[in-house]
């Protein structure tokens, strides 16, 4: 009898891995299938379908479920609330792992919560500085172009020994590997900053565009209008459903370079990364970096059909999500009259015994930005607090960083930051949290000021990012995005991850 | 014995409080709104799941947080004895099924926003700042054409405790609804005190009562609407 059951349970465990693989296998097919346009659509943009997503409906009216697909708009009620349930939503999709070396393909198969940590869908989007220079010309290329500096990093060293690139994978088995690794030349943020870590490594950033941003960038002139793809609903016609499809995003990162150490608590990925000697000549060297924060910036929002001054088709249909490593370094809090300061207990690291952007003597830093009247004042001239250490071409010293902590929507954004901790406590994912996501309703921007303390750091002032960003249409609509066409190729040596190497 | 149409008229007049009870809740408990929230998506547009959602978006949330006691509503119990000449035996009351059917299907409606802002700003306003004495009340068919503040989400959802307050208890409401100047106004509901001390702001304050010096209802229904509608949904 024993026997005979476990021959049934074997059969059915058997049947189950049959149809799991079968139903996977279509998948993979649908994708390859260039006449299944709709369905490659879905796969790729990650929308809520029955062949992408089975079961969504079901699982995604549960609170804090972490899954591969996320709605394409804001729907049909749009409050702070649901803003951040799209923060949430958005954030863990788009970290759902690529599958294999395809580009923007999650593998639907795997679940990303059981992922000690993951090369995420974004990136292996194109980048804004591929496509500026015209790097690639289809969405689905794998291959990208190193700087020159870095070519050495590739080539075997003789012909029976590997490239350094290879030995620093092997060294390396706990960095998520995937189609791309990132090529890191930017270390000036758009406000000439640079965000020095408390190792006086700067941080560098990178711009990456999902596959509808992607097909309308290619067109962009750089004299006519900007206007990036809309989210769609669902919607019926002709008696059938239409599937709702994909808007613009793009993702902002940026990027700190690892020492060993800190490999425990982040995001990591491979990177070649380029900088400048003191004598003027690029350098580019192979390292492990760090996701230290990120924007999901996101056309989601086609109900926002402007105000009195401001007409449908210029209207910000954009959401602002930012995200930031919980170590990057302490807040400051409230005191009761609402006067922001500093306590001994809030700058105790919570991650490991550093912040990555904080390392100040407590006695030393009260001498130095704290006024006659014993309040912090960050803009005392002597106080390094969230003050540019250095700019382009300067030696840096490290950045102190020290975090406005967010007013709106506190009780919201902890639950869903505690819901990213529980559901990951397996992932290096649960060390980031929502800050907040911007956007805007008939002229109004909610929540007004919002800041990221690494992609925008050493604001003098509360910012926001769409404030800042309506500048970018200053000379013509330019859809809130700053973007200067299309550049001449850059120089350089074609990789291809799968093939070359 | 009251007629059957004032009967009527009362028990839709409950629904209006029960939607304010239904706001407060999801503005206090922070995993109600969310749970709430993660449904929303998938009940636009028709279909078996949409339908089971419906269901428990409405059996399982939006009635269970609509009961008022009416040890807690001193206005709620003074209308049932007023228009039931019997004294009362109702412990509590809760929402209708049709109205809480109502609320599920348009929250799943492609134009949520401008219906649920008008519902609520209608429930909002007739429970803290109508007569009443008239159960023949007429609410608001559309919302404002001008422009409305739109409150900070802290100040939102204390301007959601703030209604609730004034249509719970008889004396603060009639105290309230006494004042006709703006500076009175400003000054009684500035000290209207909810959980945990708080209190709504004098540029709140003083919006309300813009409105409510100028007997301006319909921009006074938009405004409760839309603030309460955006800290609770």
């Amino acid at each position: 009898m024993d026997i005979s059951i476990n021959n049934n349970k074997k059969k059915s465990i058997i049947s189950i891995a049959v149809l799991f693989l079968f139903f996977y296998s279509a998948i993979a097919y649908s994708y390859t299938n260039e006449n299944n346009a709709a369905t490659n659509d879905a796969l790729i943009n990650q929308l809520p379908t029955a062949t992408s997503c089975p079961g969504y409906q079901n699982i995604s009216n549960k609170p804090f479920s972490i899954l591969a697909c996320f709605a394409a708009t804001l729907g049909n009620n749009r409050t702070n609330q649901t803003l951040i349930r799209d923060a949430y939503r958005q954030f863990h999709a788009l970290n759902w792992p690529v599958h294999g070396d395809t580009i923007g393909l999650p593998d639907y198969a795997l679940k990303s919560a059981e992922q000690a940590d993951t090369f995420p869908v974004w990136q292996s989007w194109p980048t804004n500085h591929q496509v500026k220079h015209s790097d690639i010309s289809n969405w689905d290329e794998s291959s990208f172009t190193v700087p020159t500096s870095c070519d050495y990093l590739f080539e075997p060293s003789s012909p029976r020994q590997s490239s350094k690139y290879t030995a620093f994978v092997k060294q390396n088995p706990a960095v998520p590997r995937g189609p791309k690794i990132e090529v890191l030349t930017n270390a000036v943020n758009p406000q000439d900053d640079i965000v020095v870590d408390i190792n006086l490594q700067a941080v560098r950033y990178q711009v990456y565009m999902n596959q509808p941003a992607f097909e309308y960038s290619k067109r962009l002139s750089a004299s006519s209008d900007v206007n990036y793809p809309t989210a769609n609903e669902a919607f019926e016609y002709e008696g059938s459903t239409q599937n709702s499809g994909r808007g613009a995003i793009f993702i902002k990162a940026a990027w700190k370079i690892l020492q060993p150490e800190e490999f425990e608590h982040y995001h990591k990925s491979f990177a070649v990364v380029t900088s400048e000697t003191t004598g003027g000549v690029e350098k580019c060297e192979l390292n492990v970096v760090g996701l230290s924060a990120m924007h999901i910036v996101n056309k989601n929002n086609p109900k926002n059909s402007g105000s009195a001054d401001v007409s449908p088709d210029n209207a910000n249909k954009w959401s602002w999500a930012t995200y930031e490593f919980v170590g990057n370094a302490p807040a400051y809090t409230d005191t009761e009259d609402g006067i922001e300061e500093l306590t001994e207990s809030s700058i105790k690291p919570v991650l490991g015994n550093f912040w990555a952007f904080f390392k100040q003597d407590w006695a030393g830093l009260r001498k130095v930005c704290v006024n006659e009247k014993g309040l912090w004042q960050q803009d005392l001239p002597s106080c390094p607090i969230n003050k540019n250490g250095c700019e382009k071409g300067d030696v840096c010293g490290k950045s102190t960083i020290v975090v406005h902590p967010s007013q709106q929507d506190i009780n919201n954004l902890t639950s869903y930051n505690s819901a990213t901790m529980r559901e990951l406590k397996d992932s290096v994912w649960k060390n980031y949290r929502i800050i907040n996501n911007q956007w805007a309703d008939m002229g109004y921007v909610k929540p007004e000021k919002l800041e990221n303390p690494i992609l925008e750091a050493f604001s003098k002032k509360r910012t926001s990012c769409s404030g800042c960003h309506k500048s970018a249409n200053k000379t013509k609509f330019n859809d809130f995005i700053f973007s200067t066409g299309i550049k001449p190729a850059f120089t350089g040596s074609k990789i291809n991850l799968s093939t070359s190497l | 014995m009251p007629n059957i149409t004032d009967t009527e008229k009362l028990l839709s007049f409950r629904d209006q409080f029960c939607c304010i009870q239904l706001i407060v809740a999801m503005v206090s408990d922070n995993e109600l709104q969310i749970t709430t929230s993660s449904i929303y998506p998938g009940i636009s547009g028709e279909g078996d799941n949409q339908s089971k959602l419906k269901a428990k978006l409405k059996d399982l949330y939006y009635l269970p947080n609509s009961v008022i006691k009416l040890s807690e509503s001193s206005v709620l119990h003074d209308l049932i004895d007023r228009y039931f000449d019997e004294p009362s035996k109702l412990s509590s009351v809760v929402m209708s099924d049709d109205f809480a059917s109502l609320l599920v299907n348009v929250t799943g409606s492609s134009d949520a926003e401008p219906r649920l802002k008008l519902m609520l700003g209608n429930a909002n306003y007739r429970c803290a700042f109508s007569n009443t004495d008239n159960l023949d009340f007429v609410e608001q068919t559309k919302l404002a054409d001008q422009d409305v503040t739109i409150l900070s989400s802290s100040e939102q959802g204390k301007l959601a405790l703030l209604v609730h307050a004034i249509a719970s208890d008889k004396a603060v409401r009639d105290d309230v609804n006494a004042c006709t100047e703006r500076s009175e106004i400003v000054t009684i509901l500035t000290s209207i005190k909810f959980v945990n001390a708080q209190h709504i702001s004098t540029q709140t304050a003083g919006i309300i009562g813009d409105y409510l010096s100028c007997n301006d209802a319909n921009g006074l229904t938009t405004f409760l609407g839309t603030n309460t509608y955006k800290a609770s949904w």
